[in-house]
This record gives C-alpha cells, structure tokens and sequence, in this order.
C-alpha cells in the first residue's frame, strides 16, 4: 500500500540529498543521470561492484545492497538492461548519502520505524529525479502539455526508459487521455492514461486511423482523429491523436481537447460506449455497467470496490525497477517488480 | 587440544589419507558444506573441542547427534558397527548413551555417511533393534577404568559442543530508551564519538553498544551500564538460522581471519552487518539467505 504521506516525505529528503549531491561534486547530477554505474566508479570514497545477475544465488532476489563499510561498499546486479542497473546504482547511492548525512538523517527521528522506510523510498525518489530531473520535464514539456515529439525528445534526452517517460508525460497532460507506446506490430507496449478508461497492454491498436497511417508512412509521424480500441472491438471516444517514433516504438498522445499540437481543438464528441465494459481502474474487477457514468472521470462506479475513477488508487504499488506506480495486475505474486521489468 | 579426540580426529585423516581413500569420503569431504541431515557423520568443532558425530536428528537450529570413535574404547551403551556400515569403511563406536542436541554452528565438515539405516531412537533410550552387522558393545576388550575414561572425555567434549554460543542477549530495547530520552542521532554520535552510519545503525537498534560505550551511554541515560547492556539490539530468528549453517562457516571463518577476530566475532559482526544491510530485493518477505549472500560478497571480495 502507498502512503502518500510517506512519498511526500521521500520526496522532499530527495531534494535535501540532491542539494547534498551538488556540494558533494557539483555537477555530478548530469553524469550520473548519463551513466551512473560508470560514474561512481570513479568515486574513490565508493567500491562499487556489477555483480553478474546469475552469480546473486539462484533465488537472484537482491539486486543491490549498500553496507557502510568503512569502506562504503555498493553491489549492483548486473540487470539486463541498463537502465535498470543504473537505477538500482542511484538508489545504493542514496543510502550512502543519506547514512553519512547527520542532517539528512534527522527526517528519520519523527517516524515509528526508524526512518527504515523512508530512507528507502528517498533513495527511490532521488534516483528517479536524477534520471527524470523535474528542470529537464519542464524544458521539454511546456505548460501546454506534451506532444509526440517533445515526449520522444524528454526520452532521447533523459536517461529513463521510454515508460518512465511516458507515465511523466501523462501526469502533464491538459485533458483526459492516453499516452500510449506502440512496439512494430501495433499493440501497445504501455499504456499510461489520464482520466480515461486505461488500456490494456498488448492490446492491438495499429489499424485505427492515426496509427495506421504512421505505420504505413514508414516515419512514425501522423496526426488526426481517431478512437482506441478497447476489449472486444469496442472503440472508445474520438481523440486527438500524434504520434511519433522513439527508439524503434511509437509513442502516441491522445487527448479529448486542448491538444497541445493544435492552436485550438475543441472537445470530441463523447462517442464511446456508453453502456458496455469496464476495468476498474482501483480494484481490476472487469464489470459491465448500465449506471450513470461520473461526471468527472466518465466511468461508472465499480459494483466491486464501489469507487469510479477519480478515486485516487490506494493499492497501486512503486515497481522499483523503472519507478512507475503500477496497479496490482501489473504484478505477478510475490514480486515488487511490475512485469515489464521482470 | 585433548589428546583422546585430537587422535580420534588424527586417526580418521589417516585413514583418509592413507592407502585406500574410501571415495566416498573424499567426495563428502571435498563437497561444499550442506545443511545436516541424519545419518551424517560430521566434524564438529568450537574453540578447542573437536569431535566427529553422528547425526541421528535435526531440527531448525540444532542437531540430535552421538559422538562416534574408532572401535578401540567401548562401553555397554555403545554401538559397535562394522567397516561396511559407512563410507569410512572402518569399524566404528557409536556413544549412544552420549546422545545430545547440539548447535548447527558448532558442525564444521561433513566427513561421512552411515550406510546402514540408524534404529530409530527418542532421547536416551537405548534402541530395542540395532542394525545387521551392529552389536552393542562390552567392556571386555579394555580395562573398565580406560572405557570410563574415555567416556568422560568425550562426555565433556559434547558438553562444550552443546553449550557453545555466540548469539548476543539483548531486549533490543534501546531505540525506546534513547528516544524517551530525546537523544537524537547526532547527539548520540558526538557522545559516543561515532561516525554517521554507525550512530544510526545503534540509534534504529541494528548495531550493539560495546560496554565501554554502554558505560558511557548509561550516565547520560541515568541507568545502569548493565542495564544499557542488556537493551542492545536482539537478532532476527532467521539470521541467526542463516549463520548457524555449516556452508556459512567458511566465509565466517574468512572473515575472522580479515577482520584478526575469533570466529565469534565474526559470527556477530557479519550478522548484524547482514540485520543492517540495505538491500534491494524483490518480494515482501526478506530473503536474509540472499542478504547473506550479498553481505559475504561484499565482505570477502
Ligand atoms: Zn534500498
Ligand atoms: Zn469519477
Ligand atoms: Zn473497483
Ligand atoms: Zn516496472
């Protein structure tokens, strides 16, 4: 479960441990947010080892570990990708610096465990911010929302995997939507969505108008209206769509009004089902629903969990390997890790 | 180093030195220490007390084991087995009447497997059916007095093998303490001159107080040294498990040589570094076997 006093909490001792990284070696942010495992390797204070994922036992269930030494010692496992294992190397980092800051460690006095949860999720948050730092968010998604092209720059930019981009993309959007990312064959790799019914992943979307039309140009790049494509063929509302290529994908933003692509779209006309299927944004109950739709989000109200989706999701879990908020289907039994990284 | 076990011990490296290395034994003895199972024949060691076993039970944290010599002393509590009855392929003496629960920390090598199967046996009782081959011993072949003898030796030798410890005794109430007091982490470490890291590991209770720093602590705390003492962190159940099995030995062991500690120093000091570890790992439950892992690797690169 996801406190979010405790986020809020992680988030602000981030800033206080990226204010102590840049006095610590002014200027380190950006090349630890280029290659971190390759950067502190050249800290001398720091043993940093990669540590081959087949060599962590068979159970393979640790994939870093910082003990305070002296000397300080940090051990990555070696992931298979490497924005994974880069991730892993800040978050080791951030209980260095959080276990050698007497300041930083007074935000651990007031909490009942310790600070044993806080200091992890920080090294989470602080990691996240160096891959994604919010000035680098800001400089390429202005204040009129993300297009395809300025998420596909964020991601070429940045060092965060394309999902990470996505899911702080989604969080900018000016109106009810989806970023979606779409492998070669048209089904979605990721989905992120923001107030609209989610979208599954693998679903095929790559004969719907806008995407088709990028498919077939052979550059990625196309924009018009179009509508996704929900479970069984139900096509969902007309959207404004562009799309883009990123990294041998395409990412698509699709949004009912206000697209940040056009001087002025007016609202699409709500087209989607009205009565028909609906995955629960809060408890993953798949239900059918005659009621009323809320005002708000347009999703009736769930006969499972009772809540529509503008509840804010409760049970939604940070995967620590590319630091999203997943809901509990995106994780298979036992494992933090959400399936994409796993 | 007693001299009836060192050369029960000398005996059995002979005899696998010697002519005819039973491969079986090379094989176990070579191998990588596993968890104990009965029917084991295993070394045991602490401090100066060395003692081959057998296993006859095993619990979470302890085994049921009988000392075992070479047919040479015997009393009417002991089973005889002949050569074939182990891989050793040499008559051995099973102390039955000796039958105690030992730590796991205390087996150091698996030397041998029983080939026969153990009668089954609860405690002390001597065992109504014995294996073919097995006979119960008598006093017969020496003198009363040197069986005895012999039998208190390696009645003492289990005895030190049963009561070794290494575990350290705390409530683990010392968080409570330090902050009813108010003491923050800074301030704990400019009492106790400690560095950051080692102040918030004994502030959150993951790292003990020595009794110099107790003593120190105590007058600031207004209690006594011993009773500071005695807050010191508890470990986990399941680190101490972990410890306690024979493959851990090793690196226990090279860690006290790095370190130019006993072996339960080590022991102590790679269990709370392992309590202390931030380690990121998946699933809700921690997998203190990976976090050993990891520790070791870190420790002994
Ligand atoms: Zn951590
Ligand atoms: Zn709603
Ligand atoms: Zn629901
Ligand atoms: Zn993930």
């Amino acid at each position: 479960m996801v406190n979010y006093v405790l986020a809020a909490a992680a988030r602000h001792q981030a800033t206080a441990m990226l204010a102590e990284l840049e006095t610590h070696t002014p200027g380190a942010a950006q090349r630890l947010a280029r290659s971190a495992f390759t950067e502190l390797q050249t800290w001398p204070e720091l043993t940093v080892d990669l540590v081959p994922e087949t060599q962590t036992g068979s159970r393979c269930s640790v994939a870093g570990a910082y003990d305070f030494g002296p000397p300080a010692l940090i051990s990555v496992a070696d992931a298979a990708s490497p924005a994974r294992r880069d991730f892993t190397a800040l978050h080791e980092l951030g209980h260095h610096f959080q276990k050698h800051s007497l300041d930083l460690m007074e935000a651990f006095e007031s909490q009942s465990d310790g600070g044993l949860q806080l200091e992890d999720a920080a090294c989470d948050a602080f990691a996240a911010e160096i891959l994604l730092p919010t000035p680098l968010v800001d400089h390429h998604l202005d204040a009129t929302g993300p297009t395809a092209d300025t998420v596909a720059d964020l991601w070429r930019a940045g060092a965060a995997s394309r999902m990470a981009v996505c899911v702080r993309a989604v969080q900018r959007l000016p109106a009810p939507g989806h970023i979606l990312l779409l492998d070669g064959s048209g089904r979605i790799a990721f989905a992120a969505s923001h107030g609209l019914r989610p979208l599954r992943r693998g679903s095929f979307q790559g004969d719907i108008p806008v995407i088709d039309r990028a498919r077939s140009s052979g550059r990625g790049r196309a924009q018009g209206r179009t509508q996704v494509r929900y479970r069984d063929g139900i096509l969902g509302r007309e959207l404004h769509a562009q799309t883009a290529p990123m990294g041998g994908y395409l990412v698509a933003v699709l949004v009912t009004d206000s697209a940040p692509w056009r001087r002025f779209t007016p609202p699409t006309k709500d087209t989607g089902p009205q009565a028909g299927d609906y995955l629960c944004a809060h408890c993953d109950e798949e239900y059918r629903s005659f009621d009323p739709a809320c005002s708000a989000c347009r999703v009736p109200h769930c006969p499972e969990c009772g809540r529509c989706s503008c509840t804010p999701r409760v049970n939604e879990h940070l995967c620590p390997g590319c630091f999203i908020k997943h809901p509990p289907a995106m994780f298979a039994d036992g494992s933090d890790r959400c399936l994409d990284c796993s | 180093m007693n001299p009836a076990q060192s050369s029960a011990y000398e005996r059995l490296v002979a005899a696998a030195a010697g002519l005819k290395v039973p491969d079986a034994v090379r094989e176990v003895a070579t191998a990588p220490p596993r968890d104990p199972e009965p029917s084991q024949i295993w070394r045991a060691v602490w401090d100066d007390t060395i003692q081959l076993l057998v296993i006859t039970a095993v619990a979470d944290d302890t085994v049921q084991a009988v000392p075992v010599s070479f047919e040479r002393y015997a009393d009417t509590d002991t089973l005889l087995l002949p050569a074939g009855a182990s891989t050793l392929e040499q008559p051995l003496a099973l102390w039955w009447g000796l039958q105690l629960s030992l730590p796991w920390y205390v087996l150091d090598r698996q030397i041998s497997q029983l080939t026969l199967p153990l009668p089954a046996s609860t405690g002390l009782t001597r065992p109504h059916e014995v294996p073919p081959g097995a006979t119960w011993g008598s006093t017969t072949p020496h003198p009363t007095a040197a069986a005895a003898e012999y039998r208190a030796v390696l009645a003492d030798g289990l005895a030190e093998l049963s009561g070794a410890q290494w575990v350290p005794h705390g409530s683990g109430v010392l968080p409570e303490l330090l902050q009813r007091r108010g003491i923050t982490i800074k301030q704990l470490a400019s009492q106790l001159n400690l560095q950051p890291p080692h102040a918030l590991a004994v502030w959150r209770g993951q790292a003990p107080l020595a009794p110099e720093q107790a003593e120190n602590l105590a007058a600031v705390l207004g209690l006594g040294t011993d009773e500071v003492l005695a807050a010191n962190p508890a470990l986990p159940a399941p680190v101490i498990h972990e410890l306690g099995r024979p493959s851990r030995r090793p690196q226990v062991r090279a860690l006290a040589t790095r370190t130019a500690t006993s072996e339960p120093d080590a022991r102590r000091r790679a269990a709370f570094g392992i309590y202390a570890l931030a380690a990121r790992q998946e699933g809700t439950t921690t997998d203190w076997s990976a976090r050993a892992d990891r520790y070791f690797e870190l420790h002994l690169r």
